[in-house]
């Protein structure tokens, strides 16, 4: 399979004493969903700057895309082709006066012919379900139609892999059930390369694999089913188990009527996607 | 003692229109011994609500009193009397902090209250001690402590103005698992050692099935339920409210359709447990 991203050996700390990112390797297969899982404070969002070339690894190298570009500081917008990353706070992301103006705002940069322009506007307001807004400013929009358009602005650039680095995490219920749709939406119609940063492990349930950190490290890697079995090392990174899977874990410990049954159905909704 | 609204009328002008804020509320909150939950879709009127308890906001019409201070206020009240009873949280509290040093933010309240500073002092160790911070990250700079330490010292510096009520704004919005669970057992152990009302405006059903004794549903600017979160899950129209089940409802309905297991409302995670271990469903 071939992968759109290729992360070895990195490392980069913010200061002389605290490595935030120790001595990390990932391959990313395209058109996967990926799930980055840990504490606040492990080092997952770090790693999503390091992807953008927002911040600069101390050793390492980040590959990215079908031709492995090597990210430098002179190959950094080529990457940012290919990747782009929507943040936890949509207040902090949004440039335009309207809603047409900020999902404009990435294509101006690249110079799109305006025709382009006005058909991509139209197309990705669309597709994020945001047409009817256009003209709209960011003060008369909710959370989650801000990410919305945060969201088209990016594939506007026609990104082959998308971060949401806790995305949903300041969105109520129904902006984040708007943004999950999407992501879910992205992944299999489209085609995108995903990765998610969270601590939410009943939303990575949704990816196809999960990535947990404890301190700037990977501790485990593996799909949604393989990661649940470890109650105690995603403890360790502050992450807690969706509760059906929390109630089974704890459950193992006890005698009572219809056990197996009771524990394979509970097993069974908790991985329920 | 307690808080009582009447009547009250709040509305948002804008240059062109006007929003409805609440529309005719009448509550009464106990000042001691309350864990409420308000809880409704975003812009249903739960901060307004809360605003109003210690005034930040000023109702249109109708009147709110908080422990006999009247609002709209008579021109002697003192309004930082009223703002000492009612302790805000706001969302990422952790916004707010400014201070050189952990304790200097935390101090920052009492000392404004007319403590003496001596005294401002020691509610602040109190406050710090309650939430679990140590001697070493209150000389810290609260710049340079993690993001749930933070948190705690926000919130130490609210706790360290002992107000007889705490209303808490998505206290946990943004935290890592455990560190939610940290923070809500923090409210409740406050809750049961001081009896303190606490109200926490949430929109995470779990965390009102846990821990909440009685709910108040807002939509539109109305009180659209107040009662107990037994009678709220288990009314008949439930899903009008539009609310989400608890996760411990859910996995006890698809018990009882997958495998025959008998339904009953459980709502904190502990009864879930023992409820099944104890077999009594057979």
């Amino acid at each position: 399979m071939n992968e759109l991203i290729k992360i070895k050996n990195l490392s980069f700390k913010y200061s002389e004493k605290h490595e935030t990112i120790k001595n990390i390797s990932l391959e990313i297969p395209k058109g996967k969903w990926i799930s980055i899982l840990g504490h606040n404070g492990s080092g997952k969002s770090t790693l999503a700057k390091l992807l953008m070339g927002l911040l600069k690894a101390d050793e390492g190298e980040i590959l990215i895309g079908e031709e492995e570009i090597l990210l430098t500081e002179e190959s950094v917008q080529d990457v940012r082709k290919k990747i782009g990353i929507v943040f936890q706070n949509p207040d902090n992301q949004f440039v335009g006066v309207t809603v047409l103006h900020d999902i404009a705002f990435g294509m101006e940069n690249q110079q799109v012919p305006r025709e382009e322009m006005i058909e991509k506007i139209n197309h990705y307001a669309n597709l994020v379900n945001m047409q009817d807004y256009l003209h709209k400013g960011p003060h008369e929009l909710s959370g989650g139609q801000k990410q919305r358009v945060a969201i088209a602005g990016a594939l506007a650039m026609d990104l082959d892999i998308m971060i949401f680095d806790e995305a949903t995490s300041m969105l109520d219920p129904k902006g984040t059930e708007e943004i999950v749709d999407l992501i879910k939406l992205l992944n299999k119609e489209h085609k995108k390369t995903i990765i998610t940063i969270t601590h939410d492990l009943e939303f990575a349930n949704l990816s196809d694999e999960l990535v947990v950190m404890r301190q700037g490290e990977i501790i485990l890697k593996g799909t949604p089913e393989e990661v649940f079995k470890e109650e105690e090392l995603l403890k360790s990174s502050n992450l807690e188990l969706p509760l059906a899977l929390k109630l089974q874990n704890d459950l193992k410990h006890h005698n009572f009527k219809n056990k197996d049954k009771i524990m394979e159905a509970l097993w069974k909704y908790g991985l329920k996607k | 003692m307690e808080i009582r609204f009447e009547k009250v009328n709040f509305q948002y002008s804008g240059l062109t229109d006007t929003t409805h804020a609440l529309k005719g509320v009448d509550l009464k909150i106990e000042g001691t011994g309350e864990f409420i939950a308000v809880v409704g879709h975003t812009g249903s009127g739960k901060s307004t609500l809360v605003q109003l308890m210690n005034g930040l906001l000023v109702p249109n019409s109708g009147v709110v009193n908080v422990f006999g201070f009247r609002l709209p206020a008579k021109r002697n009240q003192k309004i930082n009397e009223l703002r000492q009873e009612v302790g805000l949280v706001f969302q990422f509290p952790e916004y707010q902090l400014f201070e050189e040093t952990v304790l200097k933010d935390i101090m920052f309240g009492p000392k404004n209250f007319k403590k003496t500073k001596v005294n401002a002092e020691e509610r602040a160790l109190e406050a710090a001690k309650l939430v679990g911070l140590d001697d070493n990250i209150l000389k810290s700079s609260p710049f340079r402590i993690s993001g749930g330490q933070m948190r705690r010292a926000a919130i130490a510096g609210i706790l360290a103005m002992d107000p007889k009520v705490l209303v808490l704004d998505e206290p946990t919005r943004g935290l890592d698992p455990q560190g939610r669970r940290e923070m809500m057992d923090l409210f409740k152990e406050i809750h049961e050692k001081t009896n303190k009302t606490i109200i926490l405006i949430t929109h995470d059903m779990d965390l009102v099935s846990e821990y909440a004794k009685r709910v108040i549903v807002l939509s539109d600017g109305l009180i659209t339920f107040d009662g107990t979160k037994e009678e709220l899950f288990e009314k008949e129209d439930f899903k009008d409210y539009h609310l989400s089940e608890p996760q411990t409802i859910k996995i006890l309905k698809y018990l009882e359709e997958e495998i025959g297991l008998k339904f009953k409302e459980k709502y904190t995670y502990d009864s879930l447990l023992e409820y099944i271990v104890e077999g009594e469903h057979e």
